[in-house]
């Protein structure tokens, strides 16, 4: 630094004294948080504002000529084209079916593994391994387990005398299995989430009910699981969202199909936007994805604060 | 069809044709220094290229930056630079059923007619003629010549098994008929499946086109409209569905052609049609195929059009991949001298050993192809890929080929082959894609 740059900041130093008390505070909090909030905006705020504009357009990806504004024309044609409507419920058939029984699985399994017994540490590790395992290659090999014909799971159908099922074959069976898949991967994670509740659950009223004469279901139901609410509620808020947006197994497994059963509000969207090169519509399809996940969280977090907590 | 007819005649003939001297007197140096941006999807076209583009760089002192892609990729990223009038690539190879109508009527294409017409430009040895018809038509969009076309797609060719078919006392079948009565036996006698075909929708219709074709459908009419409901597209629909459903393979609905490959190579069954199938190194490799040895191959036999069918309207397959030289490029004449050695003749008979279809006439009849040991040694599969291709030949569409949205038409016909599959009612499965293709076209 050369004398005159000092100088300059003695100068500065007079005119502007140094901060001090709350101003201060504030000051380094921003310059802290700055860096953070801007890499948070360009990748949040950025790509769904393109997101949004994209929706209000023409988009064509497949022509020079159409890259036109056409206002709310793509939610206009959603809100009259059947497909979307199929796809909505779909989703939510799948969300509901998904959350529901992840919540069942993952709860018993969170009993099981809160207890102490030999090769307890074992299994909490091979009940999480689902949750580790990346989506795209879990989706593979169900894939390969459900084949109709050299699949493992009709193998072992056929060896307990039951007849074969059609799996992702068939309209009927094809949202089934991907929920199966969607249940595979989405219990861990509520396994944990329940099992740290119970752990760090007093232990005070159960024992008081237990001397109060309740039965261990009567316990459980009146005593453990309304005090594991709060761990329950966050759960399945999590599994809302996940469930909702669920992709890349669905992709993987049947890209929509058979006939369409399987084609959810994300599939839909990304069908549209990437292979039939209808990109405008196809950002109208996921934004009102975005407002489903949206409101759905919403709805969830206020009847869990206006019932539970 | 005997492959070896003529070869030594039309070796001495193809000497003539080209003389030395006239080799010698083309310059491949002219735009030395210049650099070529290529995009290449994954596959065959580019392993093949590989080689030839090291030559072509030590010969032109052209360097090349190749880009290589996941076809689905390459086909996105060919769509938004010539979207976004870009000049970043200057050769790419593209499909033209895919691509064609709609970077036509768009102005993404370079015409390459000047180029192939103007001896400056174009090796004496290039010989455009010898792009056997209809590729050169195929590759023709309103008058402009829009790419080079690399291979032929073959025609349909049934694959069977030899051992099962002999073991249940049953001949080759002549007709769509046959065959199907054929696959009905064996899957009764020996719980086999009888016949593996695509099902997953979009993915089969590419198949499904010559079976359509042979049961006298038509995508369309000659107006352009689309014709997925006459009564021959309904039978064909209907027989290809049958042929999955009662013959072992009902769940066949999730059928691309990598489980077709991985039904029959395993055993799992006695005919099967695909064009990713009927490839000796494939199914007929003991390392790969647990069928191996024990395959007969054949050209798709006749349906109930007869076979008039082939004679009157030549069937439908798939259109070849090709050479295009972007029009927004600033090195087009160094690209087309890269696309002439990309297509070469010596480059198509490597091409052609490694049991791929190409587009020169020549490359069949060349001695290197007809003395190779491999040939040879496969030459029932030879004969019946060259007999196939004799009738069927490629052009454009597996979907109605004025829909320009191919991807959207595609997945429409796909649901009449899944309706078929699961046993609904084809008719009205049918009926609704013919609405949704009309609507499709009236809004394009």
């Amino acid at each position: 630094m050369t004398s005159v740059d000092l100088a300059a900041e003695a100068a500065a130093d007079l005119a502007h004294p140094p901060l001090r008390g709350p101003r201060r505070a504030r000051l380094f909090a921003w310059l802290m948080a700055g860096p953070a909030s801007l890499v948070m905006l360009a990748i949040m705020v950025y790509p769904l504002t393109n997101l949004l504009l994209l929706s209000l357009r023409d988009y064509d990806g497949a022509s020079v000529t159409a890259y036109q504004w056409v206002g709310l024309a793509n939610y206009e044609a959603m809100l009259a084209d059947p497909r979307f409507w199929a796809a909505l419920r779909r989703t939510l058939a799948y969300c509901l079916l998904s959350v529901t029984a992840s919540l069942a699985l993952g709860t018993l399994m969170a009993f099981v593994v809160n207890r102490r017994f030999r090769g307890v540490t074992v299994l909490r590790t091979v009940f999480i391994l689902p949750m580790v395992a990346m989506p795209v290659a879990s989706a593979l090999v169900f894939e390969a387990m459900m084949n109709p014909n050299q699949g493992i799971l009709n193998q072992m159908l056929e060896a307990a005398g039951l007849p074969p099922y059609t799996w992702l074959a068939h309209p009927g069976s094809a949202l089934l299995s991907l929920v199966v898949l969607e249940v595979w991967m989405g219990a861990p994670f509520v396994m944990l989430i329940v099992l740290a509740g119970l752990q760090s659950m007093p232990q005070e009223p159960l024992e008081a009910a237990r001397i109060d004469g309740a039965t261990p279901l009567q316990a459980l139901w009146f005593v453990t699981l309304p005090m594991l609410r709060s761990a329950l509620a966050t759960a399945v808020l999590f599994k809302l969202i996940d469930t909702l947006k669920q992709f890349a197994t669905i992709w993987v497994l049947t890209e929509g199909g058979p006939l369409r059963s399987t084609e959810t509000l994300y599939v839909y969207g990304y069908a549209l936007a990437f292979q039939f090169f209808d990109v405008g519509y196809g950002a109208a399809i996921l934004m009102a994805l975005l407002v489903l996940v949206l409101f759905v969280s919403l709805l969830w977090m206020r009847v869990r604060e206006r019932a539970w907590v | 069809m005997n492959v070896r007819t003529s070869s030594a005649a039309l070796a001495a003939a193809l000497a003539a044709a080209v003389p030395a001297a006239a080799q010698d007197a083309f310059d491949w140096r002219q735009h030395e220094g210049a650099t070529v941006e290529a995009l290449m999807p994954e596959g065959p076209f580019l392993d093949a290229a590989l080689p030839v583009i090291e030559e072509f760089e030590a010969a032109t002192g052209i360097t090349v930056e190749l880009e290589q892609l996941p076809e689905a990729q390459a086909w996105d990223k060919i769509r938004v630079e010539m979207q976004a009038g870009s000049d970043e690539i200057d050769l790419y190879i593209g499909q033209i059923d895919r691509f064609g109508a709609q970077f036509s009527a768009n102005g993404w294409y370079e015409d390459l007619l000047p180029f192939i017409e103007n001896p400056a430009l174009t090796s004496p040895e290039f010989d455009w003629e010898d792009f056997r018809e209809p590729s050169r038509t195929v590759s023709t969009i309103g008058g402009q010549v829009v790419g080079i076309p690399i291979d032929r797609p073959g025609g349909p060719v049934l694959v069977y098994r030899r051992d099962l078919l002999e073991a249940n006392g049953i001949a080759v079948p002549t007709t769509l008929e046959e065959l199907e009565a054929a696959a009905r036996a064996i899957h009764e006698a020996t719980g086999i499946p009888g016949m593996v075909l695509r099902g997953s929708g979009a993915p089969a219709t590419s198949q499904f086109a010559n079976v359509l074709h042979e049961f006298g459908g038509r995508w369309e009419d000659a107006a352009g409209n689309p014709t997925v409901n006459t009564r021959e597209a309904v039978a064909a629909f209907d027989w290809w569905g049958r042929m999955l459903r009662e013959t072992g393979n009902p769940n066949a609905t999730t059928f691309g052609f990598p489980e077709v490959v991985s039904e029959f190579v395993s055993g799992n069954a006695a005919f099967g049609m695909d064009g990713a199938l009927a490839v000796p190194a494939v199914i007929n490799d003991p390392a790969t195929s647990q069928v191996a040895g024990e395959v007969g191959y054949m050209a798709i036999p006749n349906g109930p059009g007869g076979p008039a069918v082939r004679e009157t309207d030549p069937c439908r397959t798939i259109g070849p991949f090709a050479v295009s030289i972007n029009p927004f490029s600033e090195d087009k004449e160094a690209a087309w001298l890269l696309a002439q050695w990309l297509v070469s003749k010596d480059a198509q008979v490597d091409l052609l050993l490694t049991g791929r279809l190409v587009a020169r006439a020549s490359a069949a009849e060349s001695d290197r192809f007809l003395s190779d040991p491999a040939v040879t040694a496969e030459q029932e599969y030879w004969d019946a890929v060259l007999e196939a291709s004799s009738f069927c030949y490629p052009t454009v569409g597996n979907a109605p080929p004025s829909i320009t949205d191919v991807g959207r038409a595609r997945e429409i016909v796909g649901q009449v082959i899944v309706a078929s599959i699961l046993g609904q009612d084809v008719q009205a499965a049918a009926d609704q894609a013919q609405a949704e293709l009309e609507a499709l076209k009236a809004s394009q």
